[in-house]
């Protein structure tokens, strides 16, 4: 399927330019805006978007498609933080510090001293019914450090494995790993607190 | 014996089933064995279920993508 669309691809088909476009240019812009923030995202979607169209045929399918495109945005971005002498670190030590539940709800053997509350909404479909709650959890979203934004948005968002992941933004598998837990435990404690508020 | 921080800690692995058979065991009698913990994991996989309900927060107009579409296929005529 994905050799169908290549082969396409490769003999200049409109439809699949907008087949690609349509299923990969939101996420790209995406993992660009987390990687090097809003201002020059759009900039690093365009040369990843070059770069993809110049080696659609060196393209093995060692990966899928998506992860490909991906691991060319991820490299577009950071090659340009590289240039403008900014930081690359990815999943350093603040960005996996930050939002584990917080040890002041276990008492000092390790036993929840503050219990988790009783959720009102039992299903996911009547949690995101509440305006407030999506409000909020977009808010948290946006306050995660980026490595964990990415790996979430990645990870359940997009479905990829987390092999792919790993690949994407070039980090061990034990760190993407560490990162995705604290970003869905920050979601938890937005969901808890405004469900006991 | 793992503690109730210890489950907290390990839930996404277990929920994306990266742990050991001994290991799994052990969070599986803590669980069965804790109602809070129960609790924490019945509302983290939810948390879980509900993340992947989320759309991306980067929609793309027609136009934007009728522009991109002529953009890359220019791109492609290029020798």
């Amino acid at each position: 399927m994905e050799q169908e669309l290549i082969e396409q691809l490769l003999a200049g088909e409109e439809a699949a330019f907008r087949q690609i476009v349509t299923d990969y240019q939101g996420i790209m812009l995406q993992l660009a805006r987390n990687i090097v923030g809003d201002a020059i995202a759009d900039e690093v979607v365009q040369e990843a978007w070059v770069s993809v169209i110049k080696s659609l045929k060196k393209f093995e399918g060692r990966s899928s498609l998506k992860t490909w495109i991906l691991t060319i945005v991820s490299n577009c971005a950071k090659t340009r933080l590289r240039k403008e002498a900014r930081s690359v670190a990815w999943g350093d030590a603040s960005d996996i510090e930050a939002s584990a539940v917080s040890p002041d709800r276990f008492n000092p053997k390790g036993f929840w001293s503050n219990t988790p509350g009783h959720w009102q909404s039992a299903s996911p479909e009547q949690l995101l019914a509440s305006e407030q709650l999506r409000e909020n959890l977009d808010k948290s979203l946006q306050q995660l450090p980026g490595a964990q934004r990415t790996i979430l948005q990645l990870r359940d968002f997009e479905g990829l494995p987390m092999d792919d992941i790993c690949k994407i933004l070039q980090i061990s598998e034990s760190n993407s790993r560490v990162l995705l837990h604290r970003a869905r435990t920050k979601l938890w404690q937005t969901i808890d607190e405004l469900e006991n508020s | 014996m793992l503690t109730c921080k210890d489950i907290t800690q390990k839930a996404t692995d277990y929920n994306d089933k990266h742990m050991g058979l001994w290991q799994r065991m052990q969070f599986k009698m803590h669980v069965l064995m804790c109602h809070h913990c129960r609790r924490f994991m019945h509302q983290f996989e939810r948390t879980i279920e509900m993340t992947q309900q989320l759309k991306p927060s980067v929609p793309c107009s027609d136009s934007s993508i009728d522009e991109q579409v002529k953009r890359l296929m220019n791109i492609n005529h290029k020798p």
